[in-house]
């Protein structure tokens, strides 16, 4: 006999926190997006054909005015912390299956609070109290034998229909309600029967299973237990058990980690980024030997300042190796002042500084070797010394982007950070043959492109020059051409169409030689030229 | 990067073996004007840093000096160029004050990215940043230095001497080791309406400290490298004698 169950499930957890953290309203529709495929969309979004498993490229055909963000599995599990931490202060034991989904032994608090629909109560009004729930979701609550049945109970809870005024206001979706379903026990088996065999999550199998006539779990469970293990072995024989609602499945709760964070209240709130640094100093020294208590190092820090007005600023540090506690300074200082000076004066007082550890590792694992290892040491110190003269975004790492045009190739990463792997190698349709160019500018620069008869040079309907280019005139350009240039075209070609950026804009790329053997990118828009990049 | 380079070495003056009469004769002068140089030296004696081999003709002792300066007013190439040598072999290098630094090309050249700094805007700490950059780096390219009194750009100098670093700028430096300056000329590959750009000729001259001329002529190759141009009599010694010569 399985245990019982209470499975806590929130409907649209992950896409609704990531809508409210970048302000979203929730008639939009929205979905997130890993791996080039959508992974949750909310239920305005479902209604305009928008699904999980869709390519992104199919989503935005379904949904043109769709927000689409990325999916960051390490904000999801921070956002639901703080639920853990709630659900734990009511009952001992928590597991939590994904962020939106945890799921709780159900013996003890339905004995506690004296049955499970007062259980499950408890747990929903702690968390409507806290105001952890994100405006558009709820709380549902399946309570059953064994982990599957009661997660797939949470799944079709539904609110007990309690008559609306007529008429309903149209427009705004309904507020969904909060809803439990109790499955007695013994019961699974017979709640679960209908459900199809997909339902187990086990493609391989579902596909054999359908193949031999088995659609349902209910004809699952009917098979003889020895016949599905010796045809499937163990994970047949499991799934079999699962279907007869004898889930062999525990709730596995966790063991509530040590806690790390450090934060400091400044009261009265601190006006100066270097007070504010400094009064952290003790704090940072506090968060590092709190590691160090656990053999502990950290080498990614969030940062949460809060202001004396309400202000938030909040944002990950990344470190090439660990930080100690002068570098946590560093980066709160670096947060505080943004890239104004050290003096300067903050835009509100700081009331609250926060430092959360997100990458942890064992201490051992980063014990210098004996030939020392990592990157050059003298490096590293020599590197973050200039970072804390110029900023954290100012010394930074160069790598080859990923793109056609000489600016997109241009990828600067600050020195610590994880650099966004991408492939240069391409293939990219439509980049410049020959060698790279040596001199790209930061910002296209509008240039004149002008035919022997003095008129701008265009390109008509049919893809042709009006004139060939006679003369090239580029304003004056600090350090690269401080005199501008002003001279008749030796050699050129082009014109070479690419079509860019999700407006489908297409521009006209040609490459120019000067008088002085100066080779020019540019481009050419709907109106005008503009000068790219320049090749020695 | 390595074969690129190796391939480079084959395509350039080959070893010197069998020479012909003048060519020895050329060799000899030169070798003895080394010598004469080496004694009328006044400074400490230099480290020698790695080089592209295509540039030695360009560098006064053949090579480039560790605490050198460089200035390089109008072919960044060049300055990739200078910068390539000690980066493939294996030291750091840094860009300063430049953000139109073309990575690609600079990596085409030979410098190792894995092994660059980049600090865009040093803002007014230049020589702040380029003094504390030369404790950690051997090649610093940075764009035209600001305005530098002469004992701040005496106390860089020594800096970077005693670093064993050098100093390549996009601008001029009165009193460095070598000015290289790239003269037109032709692109290949590209014409009135066709083609694009394709391998550039670079006729490169240098001045060194005392004012003494020298002339190459480099081709910026279609890949992006830098090879030695395949043409004879621009040269001062004659390559095609010296190349029958070592095959033969």
């Amino acid at each position: 006999m399985s245990e019982r169950v209470l499975a806590l499930w929130l409907p649209d957890w992950a896409v609704l926190t990531a809508a409210e953290d970048a302000e979203i309203s929730l008639e939009a529709p929205v979905a997130l997006t890993a791996r080039g495929e959508v992974f949750a969309a909310n239920a305005v979004a479902r209604a305009l054909g928008v699904r999980r498993g869709l390519r992104i490229r199919e989503a935005q055909e379904r949904s043109a005015e769709a927000v689409f963000l990325p999916y960051r599995e390490d904000v999801d599990h921070r956002r639901f912390e703080p639920l853990i931490r709630i659900l734990e202060g009511i009952v001992p034991s928590i597991q939590q299956v994904r962020p939106g989904l945890c799921l709780v032994p159900g013996r003890g608090p339905a004995r506690y609070y004296g049955s499970e629909v007062l259980a499950a109560d408890a747990l929903t009004a702690a968390l409507r109290e806290a105001g952890v729930i994100p405006a558009g979701s709820a709380v549902r609550i399946g309570a059953a034998d064994g982990v599957f049945a009661a997660q797939h109970a949470a799944y079709r809870a539904v609110p007990v229909p309690v008559p609306v005024p007529v008429p309903v206001p149209a427009p705004s979706p309904a507020p969904i309600a909060d809803a439990i379903l109790v499955i007695p026990p013994g019961q699974s088996a017979r709640f679960l029967a209908p459900m199809p065999v997909t339902t187990l999550g086990e493609p391989e199998l579902a596909r054999v299973l359908a193949r031999l006539g088995v659609h349902r779990l209910g004809e699952l469970a009917a098979l003889p237990v020895a016949s599905v293990r010796d045809r499937f072995g163990a994970a047949g024989e499991q799934a079999h058990r699962i279907a007869a609602g004898e889930d062999p499945r525990r709730v596995r709760p966790r063991i509530p980690p040590a806690e790390l964070a450090v934060e400091r209240e400044f009261d009265p709130p601190l006006e100066r980024a270097d007070q504010a640094a400094f009064g952290f100093r003790a704090s940072a020294d506090r968060f590092l030997a709190g590691l160090a208590e656990h053999a502990l190092v950290v080498s990614a820090v969030r940062i949460e300042i809060i202001g004396d007005r309400g202000g938030r600023s909040a944002r990950s540090w990344l470190h090439p190796r660990h930080l100690d506690a002068g570098d946590v300074v560093d980066r709160v200082r670096w947060q505080l002042q943004g890239s104004g000076a050290i003096e300067a004066a903050l835009s509100e007082p700081v009331a609250l500084i926060r430092v959360i550890p997100e990458t942890l590792a064992a201490m051992s694992t980063q014990e210098p070797g004996l030939w020392g290892g990592g990157p050059d040491t003298r490096v590293h110190n020599g590197l973050t010394r200039l970072q804390g003269m110029v900023g954290h975004d100012g010394v930074l790492t160069a790598r080859i982007g990923a793109g056609r045009e000489p600016r997109e190739r241009q990828s600067l990463v600050p020195w610590g950070e994880r650099d966004p792997r991408t492939d240069p190698a391409g293939p990219w349709p439509g980049s410049l043959p020959g060698a790279p160019p040596q001199t790209v500018l930061a910002e296209p620069l509008p240039v004149r492109v002008i035919d022997a008869a003095g008129e701008s040079v265009s390109i008509t309907d049919r893809d042709v020059l009006s004139a060939p280019p006679h003369r090239l005139v580029i304003p004056p350009l600090p350090r690269i051409a401080p005199g501008g240039v002003d001279s008749t075209v030796r050699a050129w070609a082009g014109p070479w169409p690419v079509i860019t950026g999700t407006t489908a804009e297409r521009v006209d790329r040609f490459q120019l030689v000067d008088e002085r053997g100066h080779g020019w990118l540019v481009r050419r828009d709907h109106t005008e030229w503009w000068a790219e990049a320049r090749y020695d | 990067m390595s074969l690129a380079i190796s391939s480079r070495v084959g395509t350039g003056p080959a070893r010197p073996g069998a020479v012909s009469g003048a060519a020895e004769r050329a060799g000899t002068v030169a070798a003895l004007r080394e010598r004469i140089r080496g004694m009328q030296r006044t400074e400490l004696e230099s480290q020698p840093l790695p080089t592209l081999p295509v540039l030695g003709d360009l560098l006064p002792g053949g090579a480039l000096r560790a605490g050198g300066l460089y200035a390089v007013p109008d072919a960044p190439v060049l300055a990739m160029a200078l910068a390539a040598g000690p980066s493939l072999a294996g030291s750091w290098s840094a860009v300063v004050d430049l953000p139109t630094f073309g990575l690609e090309a600079a990596e085409r050249v030979g410098i190792n990215l894995e092994r660059l700094v980049v600090v865009p805007d040093p803002g007014a700490n230049w020589l702040e940043v380029v003094a504390a950059l030369a404790d950690v780096v051997t090649v610093i390219i940075t764009g035209p230095a600001p305005h530098l009194s002469t004992s701040d750009r005496a106390r860089l100098a020594a800096r970077l001497h005693q670093r064993a670093a050098m100093l390549v700028t996009l601008g001029t430096w009165p009193g460095s080791d070598a000015e290289l300056r790239s003269g037109a000329g032709n692109w290949g590959g590209i014409g009135a309406g066709f083609g694009y750009l394709g391998a550039r000729e670079l006729r490169v001259e240098a001045t060194d400290r005392a004012g003494r001329l020298r002339r190459a002529s480099l081709t910026l190759a279609e890949s992006g490298g830098l090879i030695a141009a395949e043409r004879p009599g621009i040269r001062a010694v004659p390559k095609p004698e010296r190349r029958l010569a070592g095959v033969g």
